[in-house]
């Protein structure tokens, strides 16, 4: 055999396999990158791009954003929008988003002029040991209009990566017949009917049944990323500032079990830290609300009924039966009584 | 420029192929040399552009020396240690400046300020390489050659950035030689296949093994006993499969250009003791200790005693040359005692049974590794420490209906979280590294034929598609 016989045999094979792939990743589309819907159910897809693309396109709807990982997903705008008069909200919820997410997000809406007056703004106490995005976790890549890098190369990485996994579980969540997870792209929220069906026809079953509920956590989230994320939400903080944005800012009720998992010590300096920089509201720790089972989902997220409970403990709504013991205002450097 | 990214292997190494050969085509020679050095000028310049004059000054720096070297009229050897003062002076004053202060503001509790410079990207490589060629000049073992051919030798772009570390009289001639002009048949076939292998074992296997690496040394404080062992053994996978799957590229990508880089890898895992590791791991760097710090220094000419000195030295000079760090030079420390050790258990001709004498070598180079990976001491004690405890033992839950009365001795039940698919990974790695060839070995029997081609072709697409997850060598830091 020929080298140059060889040399083709080779950059065909390579030429076939990656147009095989390419054509499995267009067609499945295991992201929502490319928009093809031919499955129609993105259980899994990069929000993050998919959000900026629908906000480029629909910005002058919005003049208000919630801003935070999966958490504040089911936050229905309109619940904050009744207490932020002529405010019209988009939830700006992106998968385990932080503090480097909202940075980046916030600085790309101000640079194209996006109008904002209102930014409600979560933060989870496992930000302590994260910022930032690994570059090999596709559901959570920036958009590059916020990175400000290419386009091109970004839908190249898109269509030329090797995602069994992703394409297995896209392809299995459009045949199964029970939808799990709705996303409505128009105010930016998630739910859980099935979830918040059965939770509501049974909730002990559902806690007794729910696996994540019964871990023996143990206490492994250090604060590693201290620096980055003081900077980081200083900065939100002065942009907020510049730009005469209302910020509001909380923290997390994360269920008791999640709680199990941070180091107190490290947990404690997280909020001192976030003290020093801004006033803000915290709904963490151990109380009624997150000892409560039955309040979430799984150890990770609350009901949507818990996210009225805090908005109204925000805007003060004493028209909500608020658990007593659930959130407490931190004015800026007044941690110590809390 | 990454040798795992698109724009390398789309844009960069084929446009730089053609034009090269092109250039030799139409028998502008000279012209094809300055563009190969220009290219590889431009592919260190991609990372950062403001590194570009060290290297060029360097460069100029070294030729001159080297050229005085071989005069006649002047003393040589106090040329040879300015030239090697001056080197030595420049990759202190980027590399090893705030170790010093640091240390020295600690002893003597002073506060003057540390410079904070980034370190230009290779210059421990290209500073040995030319502290190799100005010893050379000295010796008289180089011949002379224009500084064209010295340029594509300091900058030739497949073994800039991480090595082979090579010698001058091995690659002079090849720049030199005519018949390596053409582009030539077989050689880019075996470079397209041990460059295909090498991207292999970065993208897929290094990459895959360093999220496990990564993620166990980030919360070294709350590692169990098999999440700590994981941890280490990712690590130790990582850095074979990520710098010899860089060399494999580098020499590749160089057999496209007819130029034959150096070995650097033999199977290092396989080694039965310490010795026998050295002589398979990142080979050109043991052969410049040796041949220009080890043998210098008297070897093993000067008695037993100044042996072991010689050697320790050596290998703490190793050590120290991976980084400006403790964690660092614990690490030569501790190859330079394995390394005595070993000798005086040669010495008394002790034997042990192949397995165990496999066991205890690869264990202490697992372990030594901790070292080389910590960021802080601390790190490196907190891994080893949870490596060791046999308070902190959690099994999958799983194994808690069978296993159970297990929990009478402190043994816990949980979730093997991040750490779940090491247990896949790792026996693959000891498998691969163990039972199969290396990829020169590979390369030495290679043939020109359909399985080679198609075996290539799946390998090289396998690379390709998983380049998505783009990350540096772990190299390209010291």
């Amino acid at each position: 055999m020929s080298s140059k016989k060889w040399l083709s045999v080779v950059f065909l094979v390579i030429f076939l396999n990656m147009a095989l792939v390419a054509l499995v990743n267009y067609v499945v589309d295991p992201f929502g990158i490319f928009g093809t819907n031919i499955l129609k159910n993105n259980l899994q897809m990069n929000e993050r791009f998919v959000k900026i693309e629908y906000i480029e396109k629909n910005h002058q709807k919005y003049n208000a954003y919630l801003f935070g990982s999966s958490r504040i997903g089911v936050v229905d705008p309109k619940v904050i929008e009744k207490y932020v008069p002529n405010s019209k909200f988009y939830n700006f919820t992106v998968s385990s988003a932080n503090l480097h997410d909202y940075l980046m997000h916030l600085r790309y809406f101000v640079e194209q002029n996006y109008e904002i007056k209102t930014l409600y703004l979560q933060l989870d106490i496992d930000d302590m040991n994260n910022y930032g995005q690994d570059s090999s976790d596709y559901l959570s890549q920036l958009h590059p209009h916020v990175t400000h890098d290419s386009l091109a190369l970004f839908y190249a990485r898109y269509l030329l990566g090797f995602f069994p996994l992703n394409i297995r579980t896209k392809i299995e969540v459009n045949l199964a017949q029970e939808v799990k997870k709705t996303y409505d792209l128009e105010n930016g929220t998630w739910e859980l009917p099935y979830n918040e069906k059965a939770l509501r026809e049974d909730a002990k079953k559902y806690v007794e049944q729910e696996k994540s509920f019964h871990f023996k956590n143990r206490r492994v989230i250090y604060y590693t990323q201290e620096v980055h994320n003081k900077e980081a939400l200083k900065e939100i903080v002065e942009i907020c500032k510049e730009e005469k944005i209302k910020l509001y800012l909380f923290i997390t009720p994360h269920n008791q079990n999640m709680m199990d998992t941070f180091v107190l010590e490290d947990y404690r300096k997280y909020l001192r830290n976030i003290s020093e920089i801004t006033t803000f509201y915290d709904f963490s720790g151990y109380n009624s609300v997150t000892t409560n089972n039955e309040n979430y989902y799984e150890m990770s997220h609350y009901r949507p009924h818990v996210a009225r409970w805090v908005a109204a403990h925000i805007f003060n709504d004493k028209s909500v039966n608020i658990p007593r013991d659930f959130g407490k205002i931190i004015e800026k450097g007044d941690i110590n009584g809390h | 420029m990454l040798f795992n990214s698109y724009e390398f292997i789309f844009a960069f190494l084929p446009l730089t192929f053609i034009l090269y050969f092109y250039l030799n085509h139409i028998k502008v020679y000279k012209l094809s040399k300055l563009f190969l050095v220009l290219s590889s000028l431009f592919f260190y310049a991609w990372w950062n552009v403001i590194y570009l004059p060290i290297i060029i000054a360097s460069m100029f720096f070294n030729y001159r020396f080297g050229k005085f070297l071989t005069r006649t009229d002047v003393p040589q050897k106090n040329i040879l240690l300015l030239g090697v003062f001056l080197n030595l002076a420049l990759l202190v004053y980027f590399k090893y400046y705030n170790f010093f202060i640091e240390n020295f503001n600690l002893i003597f509790n002073l506060n003057i300020g540390l410079l904070n410079l980034a370190l230009p990207l290779a210059i421990s490589f290209f500073t040995f390489q030319q502290i190799s060629y100005l010893v050379d000049s000295y010796r008289r073992e180089t011949k002379e050659y224009d500084f064209l051919n010295y340029a594509l030798f300091v900058t030739f772009f497949p073994q800039l950035i991480a090595g082979p570390i090579v010698h001058h009289k091995e690659m002079m001639p090849q720049f030199a030689n005519g018949e390596n002009r053409c582009m030539n048949g077989r050689n880019i076939s075996m470079g397209v296949f041990i460059f295909s292998l090498g991207l292999f074992k970065k993208v897929v296997i290094a990459d895959t093994f360093s999220t496990w690496a990564t993620k166990g040394f980030d919360v070294a404080e709350s590692l169990n006993l098999f999440a700590a062992w994981f941890t280490s053994l990712s690590y130790t996978f990582q850095l074979y499969f990520d710098f010899s799957g860089y060399t494999d590229m580098a020499i590749g990508v160089a057999l496209l250009f007819n130029i034959k880089l150096p070995i650097n890898f033999n199977s290092p895992y396989k080694a039965l003791d310490i010795q026998d590791f050295w002589r398979r791991w990142h080979i050109t760097l043991s052969r410049f200790l040796r041949d220009y710090i080890y043998i210098p220094l008297g070897g093993n000419r000067k008695g037993e005693l100044f042996t072991y000195a010689n050697l320790m030295a050596t290998f703490i000079l190793g050590g120290f040359w991976h980084g400006a760090g403790w964690t660092f030079l614990f690490w030569g420390f501790l190859h330079g005692l394995a390394l005595i050790i070993y000798r005086v258990w040669e010495k008394y001709g002790f034997k042990l049974w192949s397995w165990l004498a496999w066991l205890i070598t690869f264990n202490f180079i697992n372990i030594s590794w901790v070292f080389f990976r910590a960021k802080e001491w601390d790190d490196a004690i907190k891994v080893l420490s949870s490596m060791f405890s046999f308070e902190n033992v959690v099994l999958p839950k799983f194994l808690e209906a069978k296993l159970g009365f297990l929990s009478n001795y402190n043994v816990e039940f949980g979730f093997f979280y991040w750490y779940m698919e090491t247990i896949i990974w790792i026996p693959m790695a000891f498998l691969l590294v163990l039972l199969f060839k290396n990829s020169l070995q590979t390369l030495d029997t290679f043939r020109v034929n359909m399985r080679t081609a198609l075996f290539t072709g799946f390998v090289l697409s396998a690379g390709i598609l998983s380049m998505n997850r783009v990350s540096e060598f772990l190299y390209f830091n010291f």
